[in-house]
């Protein structure tokens, strides 16, 4: 793209002259409109492989971030909350609350034959 | 127990039912990982632009996608029969009792020390107390000491039942002319209720099981009386 300036006027015996042609030379004009650009090259090889590696990278964190998550907020706290509702049980005085609110037909509440 | 809406498993009662319910823990574990890559597979095709109308052939991937299903298979099957093992195992029970299932009624026999046995029917309606569970209370309750081991040895009198506690994670079927064993420990008091996991007739929805896990004392207390 031409940056700043008025597009310069090249003659096309000036450019035949350049590539060497050997063409015959024209009184016409050539009114380029931007200079002459090297573009990049584009890529044309290993697309696939590219797309593999990035989708890689961005399944690999997904699946990180839902293991770990179901890991940090499901496995790990199950585990937890057995360990500590049986660290300090008393199984013996749950037997008698349970015996005493009647639901047990092996053991009476106190005071009821 | 397992009331209306419960989704997930009831709470664990004994060893084996903490074990069984972290193994399906790790089991989830890995199914939501096998989810989550192959549903972000498939939704990264909808933006896909690379097309090979050609493709015959993919070593790399075809090895891929049979070693890691392998390898996931070999990491869920190691805890798997570690667990498996463990539930077969019966390691110096402290008594046994005597499971067998009826048409439709399950009758059970302790006959360790002193001869007791009685049959256990489902209470209907109309005879349930106020408290009562509908379909789940029985008449006689299974009576355990907390904390011992207990085997139980299950059989049955006329067709295939399935005798089942959830929350002990027992469950065995109870087959004529067979004996089926099953052990566990009961590590709180408390009642636990299970129903007949086995088709066996009419009513084959309204022969539950009920374990009463009482103390020590209180189970000899109950036996002694229960004998008279």
């Amino acid at each position: 793209m031409v940056k700043g300036g008025s597009p310069p006027e090249v003659s096309l015996s000036a450019i035949l002259q350049l590539f060497g042609a050997g063409y015959t030379q024209s009184h016409l004009t050539v009114n380029l409109c931007h200079y002459i650009m090297s573009l990049p090259k584009p890529v044309m090889r290993g697309l696939l492989t590219a797309q593999i590696k990035k989708h890689i990278a961005i399944a690999s964190v997904l699946c990180f971030i839902t293991v770990g998550g179901f890991k940090v907020l499901v496995q790990d706290p199950r585990k937890r909350l057995y360990a500590d509702f049986y660290k300090n049980y008393d199984a013996l005085a749950e037997f008698n609350r349970i015996r005493n609110l009647g639901y047990l037909q092996s053991a009476r509440p106190d005071g009821e034959e | 127990m397992a009331s209306w809406s419960s989704l997930g498993f009831q709470d664990a009662a004994s060893p084996l039912m903490e074990q069984l319910i972290f193994f399906y823990d790790y089991a989830m574990l890995v199914i939501i990982l096998i989810v989550t890559l192959v549903g972000y597979m498939m939704a990264s095709l909808f933006f896909n632009k690379l097309t090979n109308r050609f493709l015959m052939e993919g070593q790399t991937i075809e090895m891929i996608w049979t070693i890691l299903p392998a390898l996931i298979l070999i990491f869920i099957a190691l805890p798997s029969l570690r667990l498996l093992y463990l539930l077969d195992e019966v390691g110096s029970p402290e008594i046994t009792i005597k499971v067998i299932g009826h048409q439709w009624y399950w009758s059970y026999e302790y006959s360790d020390f002193l001869q007791v046995s009685f049959d256990s029917y489902m209470l209907p309606p109309n005879e349930l107390p106020d408290n009562g569970f509908r379909l789940l209370d029985v008449d006689n309750r299974t009576v355990l000491p907390v904390n011992a081991q207990v085997r139980v040895l299950i059989s049955a009198a006329d067709v295939i039942h399935s005798w089942t506690v959830p929350a002990l994670g027992v469950k065995a079927d109870a087959v004529p002319g067979r004996l089926n064993q099953v052990s566990f420990a009961v590590n709180r008091p408390g009642l636990f209720f299970g129903q007949c996991s086995e088709i066996c007739g009419a009513n084959h929805s309204f022969m539950p099981i009920v374990i009463e896990s009482t103390s020590t004392d209180a189970f000899l207390n109950w036996i002694s009386s229960s004998s008279d």
